[in-house]
């Protein structure tokens, strides 16, 4: 029998272990993925999930249980993905360059082998987040712009400039690989 | 449908899963987390989520920005009042003004043009388009002006249209709006940066303006609508 999120929320409050492994296992690929996606680094993601959904559990006797689980997980999980990346920018460059094995993150584990990922991890990140935000999270502009707590046109502007850059570095690519 | 949108969006599926190891490290801390949280009454714990940070994008994340070797193919720089013989959008020539354009020679297909009331810096010459000429633009003085045109094509993906609103030329200067400070290519703090979007015939338009100065002047703000005005946007493209 498959339990709501809601139903869950309330059993694990009550003192069910196993629903709340039943609420993180429904929802724990698809937080990691919005990690990884925004911050482009497996360790990266991995705390940030994890501690996107401590937050999220750690509220949970406080929240209203019927307010809609996903949506505020994934809210949370966002913020915490560019606090992230604001952190990871502050970092000495040794340590970038010295991080565990494992973790080189998107250049490493995917620029040979997809173009896609190669173009998106070479444009801008503050353009890469809203082509994240708007076209795998499916963000709105106006909840986008909330979000990143800039304009409206700011979103408009890095979308279309982070579209147009990728587009160009795609072709480039493939006109090079085709010679 | 957008080719480009649709590779973006099914790249999304080919993202890596968290290991499986990770997965149970977290599950058993997250189910702590919560009984932690409900024995010492913290409710909300130390997390307020009604406080959203502040967030500030950083310069990280991967290798430096490329700027396109191939953007030179096809590039058209026309110098203060000279002809710029391009196909596709941009601005017209005018004295006292100097524009680059992409035109619409494959590549690229989403179209960039640029202008500016003072000279390119050198490096800013070969732009790729999404980014910005920073150097000239930190350059500005308070009668400078740069502006920036990505002309996007309209109708392949409703979602990248929305936003955009059907607008007649010219576009006015009093529809740009003030736009949120860059942290991957700052400029100084006295530039003054707006934006402006429009759909024009077959085109999403996103338009930058960068001011020399806070304080726009009557003067200034005529200076930029003529140049607006002098936006051109083919029929089709």
């Amino acid at each position: 029998m498959t339990h709501s999120d809601q139903e869950l929320i309330r059993r694990a409050i009550d003192g069910s272990d196993e629903a709340a492994r039943d609420l993180f296992r429904r929802y724990w690929p698809q937080v990691w993925r919005v990690a990884y996606g925004i911050t482009g680094r497996r360790a990266a993601a991995d705390d940030v999930a994890q501690d996107s959904f401590c937050r999220a559990f750690a509220s949970l006797p406080s929240v209203d249980s019927n307010r809609p689980f996903f949506p505020w997980l994934k809210k949370i999980t966002v913020n915490r993905a560019l606090d992230e990346l604001r952190r990871y920018a502050r970092q000495d460059t040794f340590e970038r360059t010295h991080e565990p094995h494992g973790d080189a993150g998107w250049l490493d584990d995917l620029l040979d082998r997809d173009a896609v990922f190669s173009a998106m991890s070479t444009i801008d990140p503050q353009q890469r987040t809203v082509i994240v935000l708007r076209l795998w999270l499916d963000y709105s502009i106006e909840e986008a712009a909330s979000l990143l707590e800039v304009p409206r046109g700011t979103i408009m502007s890095r979308q279309a400039r982070g579209l147009a850059s990728l587009r160009r570095i795609l072709e480039e690519s493939w006109t090079n690989s085709s010679r | 449908m957008d080719e480009l949108i649709e590779m973006i969006q099914e790249a999304e599926s080919r993202l890596p899963g968290a290991s499986l190891a990770e997965a149970k490290r977290a599950e058993a801390r997250v189910v702590a987390a919560l009984r932690d949280a409900q024995r010492v009454g913290r409710h909300g714990g130390g997390w307020r989520l009604l406080r959203q940070p502040r967030v500030a994008i950083s310069l990280a994340m991967a290798a430096a920005a490329v700027v396109g070797v191939g953007i030179g193919i096809g590039l058209v720089i026309a110098p203060s009042g000279t002809a710029a013989s391009s196909a596709g959008p941009g601005f017209s020539p005018s004295s006292g003004w100097n524009t680059i354009s992409t035109g619409i020679a494959a590549p690229p297909q989403a179209p960039t043009a640029m202008a500016a009331n003072v000279p390119f810096v050198s490096a800013d010459l070969t732009p790729g388009p999404g980014n910005f000429p920073t150097q000239t633009i930190s350059g500005l003085d308070p009668n400078g002006i740069v502006m920036i045109a990505v002309f996007y094509p309209r109708g392949e993906n409703s979602k990248m249209d929305e936003g955009f609103r059907d607008t007649r030329l010219p576009l006015s200067i009093t529809d740009a709006t003030l736009q949120a400070p860059s942290e991957t290519a700052p400029v100084p703090a006295r530039i003054g940066h707006y934006g402006l979007a429009a759909a024009v015939g077959n085109y999403d338009v996103s338009l930058d303006l960068f001011f020399g100065t806070h304080d726009l002047s009557a003067q200034l703000k005529a200076a930029a609508q003529d140049e607006l005005a002098r936006l051109v946007v083919p029929a089709s493209g």
